[in-house]
């Protein structure tokens, strides 16, 4: 059964496709994050999926409902997170709280205050006078309190420094201790995907997609050095997916071991000899995949 | 749920509904003075002539004030909703769209509603100071396109204010001006007594009209 | 479902507003400055005259009934006593017509109109029920309003201006004085002309509850009450008071039945005046005197009447025509043609304003066939079939133009066809 369901889908922003046929599936119970640089259109995808936005074709269904038709008990199954850490300035920390309460029957209050009294401000502290962190924290700790079926987390990580991002990650974990819990988020912290997520879809511009297990992709998804002889660098095939070449140390990122990619460059590019396999942190192979800019 | 979204509302207009407030007493004090200097410079016999044969009307201070007030209210109410895309948090409430917009404009049609009813109650006061019940009554009649005046300004905006395309705002500004139009064609005192019906029907229009922007958010392509 | 009530509901706010201005900014546009004509009865070619605009500028017509031109001038002369200063000018005083002879003083002394509007009607205009009763005996060149206003309703209370506060001894005396004459209360009705710009102060006539009428005057601060014998088979609808110095009439007194009274000042008799086709809701009546006949003249914004009357208010002759104004202006036609009807707000008979919708008949049609293509074209570019869109299509079927452009700003969408 899958949590949302991604259905070829194609939209288009006046005469610019962003995406053609786009498809992909979050099972239930699973950690999916979407990754992809700056402008792919992850923003607009989540906006798709919550039924903002209706696509030029195909369907989204999530918690198999029509995303453009979720009914409110749906919508209630969903703990939302809108880019920027959204939510209404105007209220203060327990204005907020006592505004979101009523809508969810399974509110956990003690989790929105464990989170706020980090904080150290007082309860009728305004959220537009908050620095972008302390707002974000409040509006995680509002989704925590929700305690939703689903979660739907557009850029978690913005704003938050590495001790919060820590201590999302143990709500986080926490929060998917109780089972049966789906979550699907994007992030441009890569590094933090890596104790957190199941699998990865990644997403390159022009609407190509790759979604896999993370273990799969950390295991084979693989980066070398390489060396060239006066002849021109390899350019990405069917085997080779990126080349990076700006830096220190020329690179080459493939879905192959040592073999494979030898025996690849030899018959196409004989001018260029392997180097030895470089390890990498998942953002080196984040960047290996969608390339620097 | 009915108590959060109205907390909500109450939270996005309390000042500017208190700042109205203020506005509305100022002008019915104004209105007040006003007829007590006009009472003080020329007889009172000469004043009721004016007022009830030449049919001058002497409470034209507060004629614009709802529309005024209605669309500032809507603005208060709406104008949060539209930044920054924010109207997305309350399409994900597990509550039906339309229930919910129309709660809120419920709301901000009563706290207006509350203004014209000071308004109405204040203009009824003062005129009996000064002249007889049947003055206060058609005072009350002249002043009731005024009031709906607030009714439509109030819709009209907050039309204009769901409405995600750009280029459909200025047709519901231009609507909404030309029936604010329509409610100030009068000169004298009572004029729109037989049309009242009728246009308090057509105003009553936009209530469910206000649900079209609302949706055409939700169903942007 | 919700949604597409709400289209709707926009839809037909839409057309209503279109309905109503945009026939005020085509009047806007096309309007002239076409007025009514002046109709007169000549007492010396014993003819109806009128002088007319008939285009644009100043291009009048100077005619008599019989179809014969004049100059300005020899227009004037033929109507004299509306003319007397002029003829004074031109040294044609005194006036001799047959056997008799006037003089300035003659025509001045018998000079008068009368005037009876749709607007003069009491359910054509709104009016607070507050009327001050003047002293009728001033002492003094020039009335003056009394310091207190009279309240017809279950008594006749009478309201001290100065403090709005009941004057509960005049109050007491009015009412008394009214009973005393055989009023029954409550008061359904007074009319009266309140001014004191008039040569004298005739009062109030009231109505009481059974139909009955009565005179009221406050002479020297006391009530003057005098019942009015009204004919049988006549119930008063109207009473326009309009004192004049002759002293001869006071006024008009309109009955239920639509028949229309001229009443005397002296005894109020009623003087019965036969208008055919005289329509008081829709008609401005005015009646001329001169030393030698009363003209009554009448019309709407299409046709003017005139009856000439005797001294005694025996009908003479008779004249009607269609006025230049009512003539049909290839704009008017044009726009006939391109809406089905029209809204009208403003009801030029009376103060009230109204929402009265004219319709354009059969010649709307081709409107309505133009904006059913232009809606269908309207559909096609937004990639929406006719099927899908009946309602819509409907609606300019019956609105044309408004529907048209109603669709085009609230257009169709996706989801929401009918």
């Amino acid at each position: 059964m899958s949590a949302i369901h991604v259905d070829r889908i194609t939209h288009r922003y006046g005469r610019r496709t962003l995406y053609r046929d786009l498809s992909f599936r979050v099972p239930e119970g699973r950690v999916v994050a979407l990754l992809g640089k700056n402008g792919v259109g992850k923003t607009t995808l989540i906006r798709l999926l919550m039924g903002f936005l209706r696509p030029s074709g195909g369907s989204c269904r999530v918690l198999g409902e029509d995303s453009h038709d979720l009914s409110p008990a749906t919508r209630a199954r969903i703990g939302l997170l809108l880019e920027g850490h959204l939510t209404y300035d105007f209220m203060s920390i327990e204005q907020i709280e006592r505004f979101h309460r009523p809508f969810y029957p399974g509110w956990r209050r003690e989790l929105y205050y464990d989170l706020v009294d980090r904080l150290g401000l007082p309860y009728s502290h305004r959220i537009g006078n908050m620095s972008c962190g302390q707002r974000s924290q409040v509006v995680l700790g509002l989704i925590f309190a929700q305690n939703p079926e689903l979660m739907i987390l557009d850029d978690y990580s913005m704003g938050l420094d590495a001790g919060y991002r820590r201590l999302f990650l143990d709500y986080l974990q926490d929060y998917l201790n109780q089972g049966g819990k789906t979550v699907f988020v994007t992030s441009h912290v890569v590094q933090d995907m890596e104790s957190l997520v199941d699998e990865v879809i990644f997403l390159q511009r022009g609407g190509e997609l790759l979604q896999m297990d993370l273990a799969d992709f950390r295991r084979d998804y693989r980066c070398y050095a390489f060396e060239r002889e006066g002849t021109e660098p390899p350019r990405p095939d069917a085997l080779i997916r990126s080349v990076d070449t700006h830096g220190g140390q020329p690179r080459l990122y493939a879905f192959a071991e040592r073999d494979g990619v030898e025996k690849h460059l030899t018959e196409h590019w004989p001018g260029v000899t392997l180097g030895e396999e470089l390890a990498m942190t998942l953002e080196d192979a984040f960047i290996g995949l969608t390339g620097k800019y | 749920m009915l108590g959060a979204i109205i907390l909500k509302e109450w939270l996005k207009i309390r000042w500017v509904w208190g700042a109205a407030l203020l506005v509305h007493l100022g002008m019915l004090v104004y209105l007040l003075l006003a007829m007590r200097h006009q009472f003080q410079v020329e007889h009172s016999e000469m004043i009721w002539y004016w007022a009830f044969e030449l049919r001058r009307l002497l409470y034209t201070q507060i004629q614009y004030l709802p529309a005024l007030t209605g669309a500032v209210i809507a603005a208060a109410q709406f104008g949060p909703e539209m930044l920054g895309g924010r109207f997305r948090l309350s399409l994900h409430l597990p509550v039906r769209g339309d229930l919910l917009v129309w709660c809120w404009v419920g709301f901000g049609a009563l706290m207006g509603g509350l203004l014209a009813l000071l308004d109405g109650a204040g203009l009824y006061w003062i005129i009996s100071i000064w002249f007889p019940r049947e003055a206060a009554e058609s005072a009350l009649l002249t002043a009731l396109p005024w009031l709906l005046g607030g009714w439509v300004a109030y819709f009209g905006a907050t039309l204009a204010l769901l409405e995600p395309s750009r280029a459909r705002r200025p047709v519901y500004a231009g609507l909404t001006l030309a029936f604010l139009a329509l409610l100030d064609q009068g000169h004298g005192y009572q004029e729109y007594d037989r049309i009242m019906p009728q246009l308090t029907g057509l105003a009553l229009l936009l209530l469910p009209a206000v649900i079209l922007p609302a949706h055409r958010y939700r169903h942007r392509g | 479902m919700t949604a597409r009530l709400a289209r709707w509901s926009l839809l037909l706010l839409t057309i209503l507003l279109l309905a109503i201005w945009i026939p005020q900014a085509k009047e806007l546009l096309f309007d002239d400055r076409f007025g009514k004509t002046q109709l007169f009865y000549s007492p010396v070619i014993e003819r109806f005259v009128y002088k007319e605009l008939i285009g644009e500028g100043h291009q009048f017509v100077y005619r008599d009934q019989d179809g014969t031109d004049y100059d300005r001038e020899s227009f004037e002369t033929l109507i004299p006593f509306i003319y007397y200063k002029n003829m004074e000018l031109w040294g044609r005083l005194p006036l001799v017509l047959g056997e008799h002879r006037f003089d300035k003083a003659a025509i001045v002394a018998e000079r008068q109109v009368m005037e009876f509007k749709p607007q003069d009607l009491s359910d054509q205009t709104p009016r607070i029920q507050l009327f001050p009763l003047l002293e009728s005996n001033p002492e003094r060149a020039r009335l003056r309003f009394p310091e207190d206003i009279m309240r017809p309703g279950e008594r006749l209370d009478f309201i001290d201006s100065d403090a709005n506060r009941l004057d509960p001894e005049l109050t007491r005396t009015f009412t008394q004085a009214l009973e005393q004459a055989g009023f029954r209360f409550p008061v359904r009705a007074a009319f009266g002309r309140v001014s004191i710009l008039k040569a004298f102060d005739a009062g109030y006539f009231l109505l009481d509850s059974g139909g009955a009428l009565f005179h009221l005057r406050r002479l020297d601060g006391a009530p003057e009450v005098a019942a009015v014998p009204i004919p049988e088979g006549i119930a008063v609808r109207d009473i326009k008071v309009t004192e004049n110095k002759r002293h001869e009439l006071i006024g008009f007194l309109l009955a239920e039945d639509g028949r229309l009274f001229l009443m005397t000042e002296r005894d109020h008799d009623l003087i019965a005046l036969d208008l055919p086709g005289y329509d008081p809701d829709r008609m401005e009546l005015k009646i001329l005197f001169n030393p030698l006949y009363r003209t009554a003249v009448y019309s709407d914004r299409e046709t003017i009447h005139a009856v000439v009357m005797d001294r005694d208010y025996h009908p003479i002759d008779r004249y009607a025509r269609r006025m230049a104004m009512a003539r049909e202006r290839p704009v008017d036609r044009v726009w006939e043609m391109l809406v089905p009807f029209n809204l009208n707000l403003h009801d030029p008979d009376s103060r009230y304003l109204s929402l009265d919708v004219r319709f354009h008949g059969l010649a709307a049609a081709i409107g309505v066939a133009a904006s059913l293509l232009l809606a269908l074209e309207i559909l096609r570019l937004r990639g929406i079939r006719p099927t899908r869109a009946r309602m819509d299509l409907l609606l300019v079927l019956f609105t044309g133009l408004y529907g048209l452009l109603a669709l085009i700003l609230i257009p169709p969408e996706h989801g929401l066809e009918t």
